[in-house]
């Protein structure tokens, strides 16, 4: 068996033994029935669902606090960091839910006021709750879409105030406005 | 060289089917799992030699190489999140556990000894110093990121990150990215040879050892078992700890509470507050990932030389047989528990200097995993090529993983 193959040289052998094999490989190995080109029309485009504000508001919260007397509207201002961050440079559009259950015999109106950091409002939305019983609330629900243009303005936003306001109100009546809203961000993470 | 992907095919998400690509990629994230995972082993070998001492029939070996070794596991819920987001029921809820990823750059140097004990048992031992130029290691994460809808619940959601305890842990890092951010004309010399200090016993040490068993129980039947880099590596130098830990429920922003024109509290604060962030540090040891092997062969073909002596006994070295079948296992520990491989393989010795070896494997990747290795000895030189896999040369985007290994040795 040593003698069946002549000797041969070193260089030569191993040459012969690589190209064969990378050969061998080559000679099956290809790509086939796939098309690289449809990376290109790869998109990511999630869409995330996130708390926006909520609030349980009943008539005695329209009590001035000092003189017991009915103050027709409550209002207060919270930092916006709903359109600001990364996230901002990824958004298609956003849709702000807003859900009223109100067992107040009362309807009431509540202003959404985007402000910049000189307190001009940038945008300004309002939603009502109709009125209600304690017995039998009501619920209305309100869908606000927020094109990309209108976002290009909502990141200069610094300020989101909100301001309920209930009409015919007295600080007496039974009953509970609960305000619950969610923001849908509909996003595309993969173009610029 | 080895690559692997367990889950998935290039072939599953651009096969030229006519079907839109985002709806295959949401099919193929919807079949994959956590179990699901990448490897990429790269080894290569600076320096191997070894001599023997025929009177105490001891064989020694030593040597140095260089490995780059990863792994992760496939972190469904954040693909899902990342794809599909939230709305979608399949992305309501993230286990921070499937975050699970190793990988390490390292020089191994090794020093061995083999010996004959009898006519059937050979045992051997090689100890082996780790220098490690760096690594990262993010497997002990727990906690979840749940959205869900409560029905007493104050808005329409309730966000949780529950219990959340991620921890990142990295050697070797921070120094480079501080070489790197720092810039300047020699950056790309200083990190240079900052890691070429590292590769020379300059890194994180460690050590470990190797061990196994030839036994011949009867002249063409032998069995063989061994087990390799059982050993830890110490991370003492540049360690860096990144560290998430806390709980946090988010139901959006209670307003108005009150008639408060100014309020501008804010809830990225108060998350802030409760999810802590902390750099740490302090040393800490890793396991290497050990690897068990095993197999059992059947010699056939004994050789004679031509003098038609069969006198294989004269010298232990001389292989006796022309030919052997069998079969091998192989196991490695990784994070998620140990990956298993086992072969057929049938070996034939050519001509005098050219040994072809073929294999057929079952192990995570495939059931049709058939491998091809051919060896050849010329006077003094060793050269030697394998390739696994190669049924699905014939369309590799059909693949899950490919192995190609190749080098030579010089035998005095």
């Amino acid at each position: 068996l040593f003698e069946i193959v002549p000797k041969m040289n070193i260089k030569k052998t191993m040459k012969i033994v690589t190209v064969g094999f990378l050969l061998l490989l080559l000679g099956v190995s290809c790509v086939k029935g796939v098309d690289f080109d449809q990376a290109e029309d790869v998109s990511v485009q999630p869409i995330y669902e996130l708390d926006f504000v909520y609030s349980r508001i009943r008539p005695i919260n329209f009590n001035n606090g000092i003189s017991n007397e009915f103050i027709p509207t409550l209002r207060d201002t919270l930092r916006d960091e709903l359109f600001s961050g990364e996230i901002t440079d990824k958004l298609l559009a956003v849709d702000l839910f807003v859900s009223f259950e109100n067992s107040v015999n009362r309807s009431f109106g509540t202003n959404l006021q985007f402000l910049d950091a000189n307190n001009v409002v940038l945008r300004n939305i309002f939603v009502n709750a109709a009125a209600g019983t304690p017995s039998n609330p009501v619920t209305t629900t309100h869908t606000i879409a927020l094109t990309r243009v209108e976002l290009n303005t909502l990141v200069l936003a610094t300020k989101l105030v909100t301001a309920v306001t209930m009409s015919n109100g007295a600080t007496d009546l039974d009953g509970i406005l609960h305000l619950k809203s969610k923001a849908i961000y509909y996003t595309s993470l993969l173009d610029e | 060289l080895n690559l692997g992907v367990k889950g998935i095919r290039a072939f599953d998400i651009f096969a030229d089917d006519g079907r839109d690509i985002n709806v295959k990629i949401r099919e193929q994230l919807e079949g994959m799992d956590k179990r699901d995972f990448y490897t990429f082993t790269q080894q290569l070998e600076l320096l191997n030699f070894g001599w023997r001492n025929e009177k105490k029939k001891l064989y020694f070996s030593g040597g140095l190489y260089e490995e780059l070794d990863f792994i992760a596991y496939f972190p469904k819920d954040f693909a899902t999140f990342t794809l599909i987001g939230n709305e979608d029921p399949l992305g309501k809820e993230l286990d921070i556990s499937q975050l699970k990823s190793t990988a390490a750059l390292l020089t191994v140097f090794h020093f061995g000894m083999q010996k004959k004990m009898n006519k059937q048992l050979t045992v051997g031992g090689r100890l082996k110093i780790y220098s490690e130029l760096a690594s990262y290691r993010a497997i002990d994460n727990s906690g979840k990121f749940i959205t869900e809808q409560l029905e007493d619940g104050n808005n329409v959601y309730t966000h949780t990150l529950e219990s959340v305890n991620i921890n990142i842990q990295t050697s070797g890092y921070a120094a480079i990215n501080t070489l790197n951010v720092a810039g300047g004309e020699n950056v790309s010399k200083d990190i240079q040879s900052e890691l070429t200090s590292r590769a020379l016993l300059g890194g994180n040490l460690g050590m470990g050892i190797d061990f196994g068993l030839t036994y011949q129980f009867e002249d063409n039947w032998v069995v063989t078992g061994s087990v390799t880099d059982l050993g830890f590596i110490t991370h003492s130098k540049d360690v860096e700890t990144y560290q998430v830990r806390g709980t946090y429920e988010f139901e959006g922003l209670e307003t108005p509470t009150k008639n408060d024109p100014i309020r501008l509290d804010t809830f990225l604060e108060d998350l802030e507050s409760r999810i802590a962030q902390d750099t740490i540090t302090r040393s800490y040891t890793t396991f290497r990932s050990a690897k068990l092997q095993g197999s059992l062969r059947k010699s056939f073909h004994r050789i004679t030389n031509s003098s038609g002596c069969d006198c294989w006994w004269q010298n232990d070295d001389e292989e006796q047989y022309a030919g052997a079948y069998g079969v091998q296992v192989f196991s490695q520990f990784r994070p998620r528990g140990p990956q298993f491989a086992a072969s057929a393989f049938i070996y034939r010795r050519i001509f005098s200097n050219l040994r072809v070896k073929a294999t057929y494997t079952l192990d995570s990747f495939s059931f049709h995993n058939v491998g091809l290795l051919l060896s050849t000895n010329i006077s003094v030189f060793n050269f030697y090529i394998a390739g696994d896999n190669l049924i699905d040369y014939a369309n590799l985007a059909k693949a899950r993983s490919a192995s190609l290994q190749f080098g030579f040795n010089l035998i005095f």
